[in-house]
């Protein structure tokens, strides 16, 4: 069974190429000079990540399988264990960014069906952006970052301004008017639209996850 | 002007049957013959009786014109010139009708071939009674060279320079010659396993350009202006003071007696050296200079030891800046490399962590004359580092903003050399190499090897990040990628391999001699294979790290070439220059500035506000003359009178002129003729500066005259003159297309290739076919 979002959004989301790598570049969610066919393996980004740190994602492979246009790496659950925090996108010297191949491919599992449990507690960030105008970490991990970080977090988050502001940086939280704005443009490019047929989406599939979280034969 | 009473020589070379096989000579003669015009031939003209005859044929039939029926004039151009010039007649009173490449070789034997053979004979002869006598241009060239920059670059090719003969000024910013080849201790080399001791090298050829009675030496100096142009350099040069005479011994007591140290950058910031110093031991010239930012006596304080101690009267405290004049025909640009910042990847820890150092100050470190006397130690506690971890490509092979592109071609075999000495010297350090690629390019995989025999470990991977943990030990992340294993390897020292960066110094000495630089900011070589010394400018030349990176190696060969470059430039005494290059007749001139639009920046205003054309500049492509409106500037040898003769001479009907850019297009058409390819007869050339030159008033009267079709054949983008001009000949092709109306549809336009000859001959069939359907 195969969902597609949108017609005419995919066309810039995952434009349908001959190779995963063209789609990878013509790909409205990466950025024009993206170096990708220059990837000379040399692993700054997987030594750079975290999440590699601490599951088996590996940004560097994930690039070789775009590369060797190997389909199967949309269907690999590691691609949901980077977390955009672009220290890839910064030290790659051949003007990659796996953290944006990644994205690219995790909509085309999205369109597949694939990693819709992956995809729900990631739903979050619509709901924020369209309330606040910015981003907030979703509420399932505000409590591992409590774990993580204990009182460090806290301190952190209560002073988020005064360390924004030694550093040079304004208030994180976005303007009435402003909000008003965004809330605009996200209305005016069909996120909300997109965002409840996602929604959907990941409903109907959990309806047909039993309760091993197996899926079932229906939804292949 | 008409000069149809001179008298006309026309020698018609056979070419042992190349020429005459195909072409009826006899009857070439017959039709061309007149009053005014006497023929005659030859077995080969290029011979010495052929060039006896047309000397002796000036003399005794009071010729006052030549036109000469032979080959290609890219072949003997230059020797009939002197036959003509021989025999007192000026060169520009000769015309070559190609009846060879571009008639008897790409014609069958029929009565087309010798018709085109007269035609283009007569187009010649008319031309040339249009020609007026050109003096040749000829431009004294200064005997002295500079060569900017004394480091290895610099030294050997002023070296080279000097024992050619030619006085040479060096100047050199540092208060002595050396540079960076001074810092490094050991130096690789492409054909031992050896590494040998670097200023074992270098100081025997400093003290000899200290001594040597064709080089003036100036240190502590910068080049501050630059004018003139090839072969008369008008240069200015600052020199600073350096507070010590040059009649210091270098005895060293005022050293010891000053009591203020200061930061060494030739021993990495260390606070090792004195106020009053000498860079190192070995420096040329050997005198001491005082640093004026922190002498107590020249900031304000009273101190003075020094002077006090100097037995010699030296020391001058009240030393200025002195501009010096020189008179220079050619430049060397020798200013080197500067090392990468590592800084500016934070995630390595340069500048942070104490025991992060690049190679260059490694190389320091192990200096038996560094700051450490040759000690093995790190920074942070002098302690010596077991675990040394190194890190390559820092800064290169980098497309991020903090990076540079290139591969800065040093640094594989510099780690390499590190961490054979290490290995040999600390058998029990440990040394890790992470790397990408290993390019230990040609001889050098020998080197390669046997350092992999030392049980060196290289891991494939460019890491993440180093960190810093208890005791300034360090660890680095980094992904085996070839395991694709996460590692954190512990270091007590990280190495980091930074990249070669052209110099400031390249860059200030560039924009003052106006010459080119690449993306990356290096001197541009006018041509990587067939130019690689030559600069954007005549008379400048560049080597070493100025250039690109490189090793010393390949530094020592470059700056032999740089120096034979410009020796051969120089001990031409005068450069002479075609004098088919622009002219401009200034009472036609209303300063209206658009021939300043020169693609090549030939053109500007003097002093008094008069349109100025450079000889040396201008290559006569005849865009200028396209800009003027008044048509006061005109190409010698190819006014549009002369071009208009040329047609009314060569077109008959039915005929396709074909106008060629006379370097790549031309030799291309020759080209058809070597080759043994064919094309019609009725295909005519005539030999252009560039198209740019063609006018409407050319192409109707070639159309008046019968041809059915005209088509411009231009440089292509890839040689010197066409990267400038075959955008702008295709502009003036499609204006004249405009202009043209309905017979614009008749008028062509193509580059050439010269080893794609057969597409320009098919171009020529389907042009002459094309016509002959209509």
């Amino acid at each position: 069974m195969t969902y597609v979002i949108s017609e005419t959004l995919s066309e810039y989301d995952t434009p349908i190429c001959d190779t995963l790598a063209e789609t990878v570049k013509k790909s409205l969610r990466t950025s024009d000079t993206i170096g990708i066919d220059r990837c000379l393996q040399c692993g700054a980004c997987t030594s750079s990540c975290p999440a590699a740190r601490f599951t088996d994602y590996n940004p560097r492979t994930m690039i070789k399988r775009v590369m060797e246009n190997d389909m199967s790496v949309i269907e690999d659950e590691t691609i949901w264990n980077c977390f955009y925090c672009y220290t890839c996108h910064l030290r790659c010297p051949r003007n990659n960014s796996p953290t944006q191949v990644v994205q690219v491919l995790r909509q085309m599992a999205i369109n597949k069906g694939i990693g819709l449990d992956r995809l729900k507690v990631l739903l979050e960030y619509g709901d924020t952006f369209a309330e606040l105008g910015v981003s907030k970490i979703p509420d399932l991990y505000v409590g591992q970052m409590e774990d993580d970080f204990d009182r460090r977090w806290h301190e952190f988050k209560n002073n988020l301004d005064a360390v924004r502001s030694e550093l040079g940086l304004g208030p994180v939280a976005v303007r009435d008017s402003g909000r008003g704005e965004i809330r605009a443009i996200l209305e005016g490019i069909g996120l909300f639209e997109r965002q409840e047929k996602l929604k959907q989406m990941v409903e109907s599939e959990s309806d047909t996850v039993d309760k091993k979280g197996q899926i079932t034969d229906e939804a292949n | 002007m008409n000069h149809s009473n001179d008298h006309v020589g026309v020698f018609i070379c056979h070419c042992g049957g190349n020429i005459s096989d195909i072409i009826d000579i006899r009857s070439v003669k017959q039709e061309i013959r007149s009053d005014n015009i006497s023929t005659f031939d030859c077995e080969y003209l290029c011979s010495n009786v052929g060039q006896d005859l047309i000397k002796t044929s000036i003399y005794k039939h009071s010729l006052d014109k030549v036109i000469i029926g032979a080959c290609t004039p890219a072949k003997h151009e230059k020797l009939f010139k002197k036959c003509v010039e021989d025999a007192q007649l000026n060169a520009s009173m000769l015309e070559i009708a190609n009846l060879r490449e571009q008639c008897s070789w790409v014609h069958p034997n029929n009565l087309a071939t010798t018709n085109k053979a007269i035609s283009l004979l007569n187009g010649k002869i008319k031309r040339i009674q249009t020609a007026l006598p050109l003096i040749p241009i000829q431009i004294p060239i200064n005997p002295n060279a500079m060569v900017i920059g004394g480091g290895i670059a610099g030294i050997n090719s002023a070296l080279n320079l000097a024992n050619n003969g030619i006085h040479t000024y060096l100047i050199e910013k540092e208060v002595t010659i050396g540079g960076n080849a001074a810092k490094i201790g050991k130096m690789f080399s492409p054909e031992k396993l050896a590494e040998e001791c670097s200023m074992c090298s270098l100081s025997p050829l400093m003290n000899e350009v200290g001594s040597h009675p064709n080089i003036t030496l100036l240190t502590y100096s910068e080049v501050e202006n630059v004018n003139g142009s090839a072969g008369d350099f008008k240069v200015t040069i600052r020199k600073k003071p350096r507070y010590v005479k040059d009649n210091c011994m270098a005895c060293g007591r005022c050293s010891k007696v000053c009591p203020t140290y200061v930061e060494n950058d030739y021993n990495c910031g260390v606070k090792d050296k004195k106020a009053i110093s000498m860079r190192f031991a070995q420096s040329v010239p050997q005198v001491y200079s005082i640093d004026p930012d922190h002498c107590i006596e020249l900031t304000g304080g009273e101190c003075g030891k020094c002077r006090d101690v100097c037995k010699v009267d030296a020391i001058d405290f009240e030393q200025k800046d002195e501009m010096i004049e020189l008179d220079v025909g050619a430049i060397v640009v020798a200013t080197g490399f500067d090392e990468y910042d590592a800084s500016r990847k934070p995630q390595y820890g340069y500048g942070i962590f104490e025991n992060v150092v690049t190679q260059m100050e490694l190389a320091r470190i192990l200096g038996v004359n560094g700051p450490t006397l040759g000690k093995f130690a790190r920074p942070s506690d002098n302690s010596m580092p077991h675990n040394i971890v190194m890190i390559q490509c820092v800064g290169s092979r980098d497309e991020g903003k903090s990076g540079n592109k290139y591969c800065s071609r040093y640094c594989c075999m510099a780690a390499l050399k590190h961490a054979s000495l290490i290995a040999k010297k600390y058998p029990d350090a440990n040394v890790t190499i992470c790397y990408i690629d290993i390019r230990a390019f040609g001889l050098y995989e020998n080197y390669y090897r046997a350092v992999q025999d030392m049980g060196i470990s290289f891991v494939r991977g460019r890491p993440a990040e180093v960190v810093q943990k208890a005791n300034h030990n360090l660890v680095v992340k980094i992904e085996d990628t070839l395991t694709q294993e996460l590692k954190e390897i512990p270091a007590d020292m990280v190495v980091l391999s930074s990249a070669m960066e052209a110099s400031s110094g390249t860059k200030q000495v560039a924009n003052i001699l106006n010459i080119t630089l690449s993306e990356d900011g290096f001197v541009k070589e006018k041509h990587s294979k067939l130019k690689p010394v030559d600069t954007s400018r005549d008379g400048i030349f560049v080597c070493g790290t100025a250039q690109s990176p490189k090793d010393v190696t390949d530094t020592i060969a470059q700056s032999g070439l740089a120096a034979a470059r410009t020796s051969a430039f120089i001990s031409d005494k005068v450069i002479r220059r075609d004098p088919q290059i622009a002219q401009i007749e200034r009472s036609l001139c209303n300063n209206c500035d658009e021939c300043l639009k020169c693609p090549f920046e030939a053109i500007s205003k003097d002093k008094i506000g008069n349109v100025d054309i450079n000889p040396l500049v201008c290559n006569g492509c005849g865009y200028c003359t396209k800009l003027c409106s008044k048509g006061a500037i005109s190409i010698a040898g190819y006014k549009e009178e002369q071009i208009m003769a040329e047609i009314d001479g060569v077109i008959e009907k039915g005929d396709v002129l074909a106008f060629l850019s006379r370097e790549i297009p031309y030799a291309t058409a020759d080209n058809i003729g070597n080759s043994v390819a064919e094309y019609p007869a009725n295909v005519k050339i005539v030999q252009v500066p560039t198209t740019t030159i063609i006018t409407k008033a050319m192409i109707e009267h070639a159309f008046k005259r019968g041809s059915q079709a005209v088509l411009l054949v231009e440089e292509p983008t890839d040689n010197p003159v066409g990267s400038f001009i075959y955008p702008l000949a295709l502009e003036n092709f499609e204006q004249l297309k405009g202009e043209l109306g309905k017979k614009g549809a008749r008028l062509h336009f193509k580059k050439a290739y010269i080893p794609h000859y057969r597409g320009l001959a098919e171009t020529f069939i389907s042009l002459a076919q094309m016509e002959d359907i209509e």
